[in-house]
């Protein structure tokens, strides 16, 4: 991944010209709203994506990027709004940049040309998830648990890992399916051969018996074993009397026995399951008014999904971003769950009658070629064939399911009105047949038998074929299911742990045993999480909004840190902290400096707090800010390189600005008072409404101060730390001489408590004021450039260290 | 960039599985390979052809 050494921004969103150097580091954009920040946020993913999030999405129809990429005043002239990163590549060591215009967003201009860093910037490009905005951030924790499988699936790239687990899914069906119909098939074959037979099963040694019976009355050789190939009709010869059409006289018996069987036992009770079934169903889209038309919808939304292939939409030819468009259609897809599962029960069903209504058409397709069969019930039969297929053809849809409801519901075989006695007579009519000699008979039944021998061999390999098929089918959609959900489960078990520890690490003071459990299932992704050991609950259920900011951040962390190991060298944080208080916010900060030490985070926030603490906490050196302060549509954003406090009152002083270096001091003690009171423990008298006094805190970060060097000596001391010893001497001296040379503390908290006055004084009253100040904080931080960060305890409660954000000043405060 | 394309592992070993799995024969494997190579999305149709046997002809 990449490191951003400095961007230049030109007539993109609410920016006119913004050029800001990072130099590869940690860097913060603070502001208040409105002040152009997350225009910094778009031109950079628009740089690495050709893209900007915040033009798509729900409600940003009408929005499109080369209309509103622009600046406002150059909307018609999208080549003036343009975005370059200069970034270094730390596994390359190389540095590049890249350039977009809004004009030509899909092509960047990157340079140099070398086909490493085009193919560093082709795999960000897939990496729009570098920047994470608060909305992002809390959909991976108040979602429910199939969309979060989704989005954090889409964050890992990890979605067509879903999509290939489906077509094999369908796949496997399909084979599946045709093997049921083989099945049908072959055992409708077998029945119409065990009726010729005359025999109530198809044992090998019973149709051998009675083969060989027929072959003994002609004089033929017994038939030794039912091979694959064997014909029972060997030795016959050519048959002279057309028997060979499957109508002698006691195959036709057994056929209309058959069929006549099957009237008395009623036609539809075979599938009289799969009717109530359809019933039921049909009873839940009469509840649901709106159901009837989520079904019709769904397949539409499916198909939809499957032709989306460029950025149009392919029903209106609306122009939309290909992956916005495709998650926005799975989405719907998602909420028609329920729909779709009564869909398939309704074609499932349907299909059940249909089939049967194919069998029932095959078996009494002879009956008509009855010589016996009179005009009107062969046209009847035939009639009533057509209408079963017709039927059979509408049920394997869902709307021919719906079409056919009335039917279903009345009775669906709808045979002709006479049926049953017209097969009696039919029967009778047959029966009444002169006998053939035995030897007629006997031809007859061996050629007849040939033939329903080879048709339900055929069905049998067929079959057999799609047994085969729906195995292998099978077999590849359990092997991918296998080894996905093995490999997800991994990476899961590794994010869940990892995930847990980081939000442990930001509330160590209150959920310090905290657990977390990722649990992925059928394509869905439970995450329960532990409260204050009472139990695992969803994360929405009992934690704060802040907390579950925090949770949203951790599982984002731990997820990249997994994605991309230690490629995760870069990330944008679009203000995500907004609801974490001030003292989990520290230890965030804290979670990213110790375990994204070589992460590049850029950090926006409306809040001047937040920005001052990621300071204080060494995540970000002392000028790596920028401060917007406010925005016009004429200038873009207003803003100030964030300079040393003490260098810009200088400047003001020497402007003779003593006014304004006043208010500048004194708004930079209010902060650093309190965050220094916070940052050492120091002892106040409690204020509901927080309205400390900034003289108040000084005095008590002061007593603190001199408390915590006590101790610190006290306890180099018990370990006999001579080099400790001194190390605390010389602060303690520094601070007596500062404290001392002004008058002591009660100077200092005296000019605090008046510095109302401090506009009226000169120039030159002033600047000892400035000094003294300068001098007496600079003891509680850090001089080391790179860390410039306040001395604090920890943990806070009964402290046991006390440190810089570094750790090269750092006292011990256990005795030994 | 070294990013771990999961997916493409995921695959890896599922076809390696298949080659282990009965009837599955090295040719079928690598069709279905073929099928999944990157950046191809193949339809169910597809995968069924190559999942099935071709239909054997002859006389009973």
């Amino acid at each position: 991944m990449i490191k951003i050494e400095s961007i230049a921004i030109n007539e993109m969103r609410g920016i006119r010209s913004l050029p800001l150097t990072l130099g590869g580091d940690s860097f913060v954009i603070s502001g208040p709203n409105g002040s152009g920040k997350s225009g910094v946020v778009d031109a950079i993913q628009f740089a690495l994506t050709g893209e900007m999030g915040r033009l798509k999405g729900a409600g940003t129809a009408d929005i499109t990027l080369a209309a509103h990429g622009p600046h406002v005043e150059k909307r018609d002239d999208p080549a003036a709004a343009s975005v370059t990163l200069n970034v270094f590549i730390p596994h390359l060591g190389k540095s590049a940049s890249i350039t977009r215009t809004i004009r030509q967003a899909r092509t960047p201009q990157i340079s140099p040309d070398d086909a490493d860093i085009i193919a560093v910037f082709a795999d960000l490009a897939e990496h729009g998830e570098v920047t994470l905005s608060r909305r992002e951030i809390i959909k991976f924790i108040l979602t429910e648990a199939a969309k979060r499988s989704r989005d954090v699936q889409t964050l890992l790239k990890l979605d067509a890992i879903d999509e290939i687990r489906a077509t094999l899914k369908t796949a496997a069906n399909k084979l599946d399916a045709a093997q049921t119909q083989a099945k049908s098939v072959a055992d409708s074959a077998g029945d119409s051969l065990r009726r010729h037979l005359d025999l109530p099963a198809l044992g090998a040694e019973d149709v051998l018996a009675a083969i060989n019976n027929r072959r003994a009355v002609l004089g033929l050789t017994p038939v030794g074993m039912l091979a694959k190939d064997t014909d029972v009709t060997t030795g016959l010869g050519q048959s002279q009397d057309g028997s060979g059409t499957g109508q002698s006289k006691e195959s036709v018996l057994a056929d209309l026995s058959g069929v006549l069987n099957l009237v008395d036992a009623g036609l539809e009770v075979p599938t009289s399951a799969a009717v109530s079934a359809l019933q039921k169903d049909f009873a839940s889209i009469d509840a649901d008014p709106n159901l009837l038309g989520r079904i019709k919808q769904q397949p539409f939304l499916q198909e939809g999904l499957n032709l989306v292939e460029g950025p149009q939409c392919p029903l209106c030819d609306t122009s939309w971003d290909i992956e916005v468009l495709q998650a926005h259609l799975k989405e719907k897809l998602q909420k028609s769950a329920q729909a779709e599962a009564t869909r398939n029960q309704i074609v499932a069903n349907g299909e059940i009658i249909a089939q049967e209504a194919i069998r029932l058409r095959e078996q009494f397709v002879f009956v008509r070629k009855l010589p016996e069969v009179g005009g009107v019930l062969a046209e009847q039969i035939q009639m009533w064939g057509k209408d079963l297929s017709s039927l059979a053809e509408g049920l394997r849809s869902f709307d021919g399911s719906m079409a056919a409801r009335s039917r279903l519901e009345a009775g669906w075989a709808r045979p002709p009105a006479t049926l049953a006695n017209d097969l009696s007579e039919l029967h009778a009519k047959v029966k009444a047949r002169p006998d053939r000699s035995a030897t007629e008979q006997a031809r007859s039944f061996l050629v007849i038998a040939q033939e329903r021998l080879a048709t339900l061999r055929r069905a049998l390999r067929d079959l057999e074929e799609k047994r085969v098929n729906a195995a292998r089918g099978r077999s590849a959609y359990k092997a991918y299911c296998d080894i996905s959900d093995r490999a997800l489960a991994s990476l899961y078990e590794q994010v869940e742990e990892e995930f847990a520890s980081f939000y442990r690490l930001i509330n160590h003071d209150d959920e310090g045993e905290f657990r977390a459990e990722l649990s992925p299932a059928d394509g869905s992704l439970d995450l329960r999480v532990d409260f204050h050991k009472k139990g695992m609950f969803p994360p929405g259920a009992y934690h704060s909004e802040g907390h579950q900011d925090g949770m949203g951040l951790c599982l984002y962390l731990a997820l990249m840190k997994r994605v991309l190991g230690d490629g995760f060298t870069f990330a944008v944080l679009d203000d995500v902290v907004m609801s974490v208080d001030a003292q989990h916010r520290k230890q965030f900060c804290k979670l990213l400096r110790t375990h994204f030490p070589n992460t590049q985070f850029i950090i926006t926030t409306h809040d001047q707090v937040w920005a001052r603490q990621i300071r204080s906490e060494g995540l970000i050196g002392a000028k790596a800010a920028v401060a917007f302060h406010h925005w016009t549509v004429e200038t873009g954003p207003v803003l100030d390189e964030v300079a040393e406090i003490w260098e810009q009152i200088d400047a003001d002083l020497l402007r003779n600005e003593v006014p304004i270096a006043a208010a500048r001091l004194r708004r930079h003690l209010e902060c650093v008072a309190a965050d220094l009171a916070d940052e050492l423990g120091a002892r106040v008298k409690f204020r509901a409404d927080g309205g400390y006094d900034m003289g108040e805190l000084l005095s008590a970060v002061i007593a603190r101060q001199g408390e915590l060097l006590r101790k610190a000596s006290k306890v180099a001391r018990s370990w006999g730390d001579d080099d400790q010893v001194k190390n605390v001497e010389k602060l303690q001296e520094a601070r007596t001489a500062i404290l001392k040379e002004k008058g002591g503390e009660e100077w200092v908290i005296n000019k605090a408590v008046h510095y109302n006055e401090w506009a009226n004084l000169s120039c030159n009253d002033f600047k000892p004021v400035v000094g003294v100040f300068r001098d007496l904080l600079q003891q509680f931080r850090c001089s080391k450039p790179n860390c410039d960060s306040w001395l604090s305890v920890t943990p806070r409660h009964e402290p046991v260290d006390l440190r810089c954000a570094c750790g090269s000043l750092r006292f011990n405060l256990k005795e030994k | 960039m070294a990013i771990p394309r999961i997916k493409d592992e995921i695959l890896e070993q599922f076809f390696r599985e298949l080659v282990k799995t009965d009837g599955f024969s090295e040719d079928r494997v690598e069709c279905l390979r073929e099928l999944f190579k990157a950046g191809r999305k193949p339809k169910a149709a597809e995968v069924i052809k190559k999942l099935s046997d071709e239909p054997k002809e002859g006389i009973a």
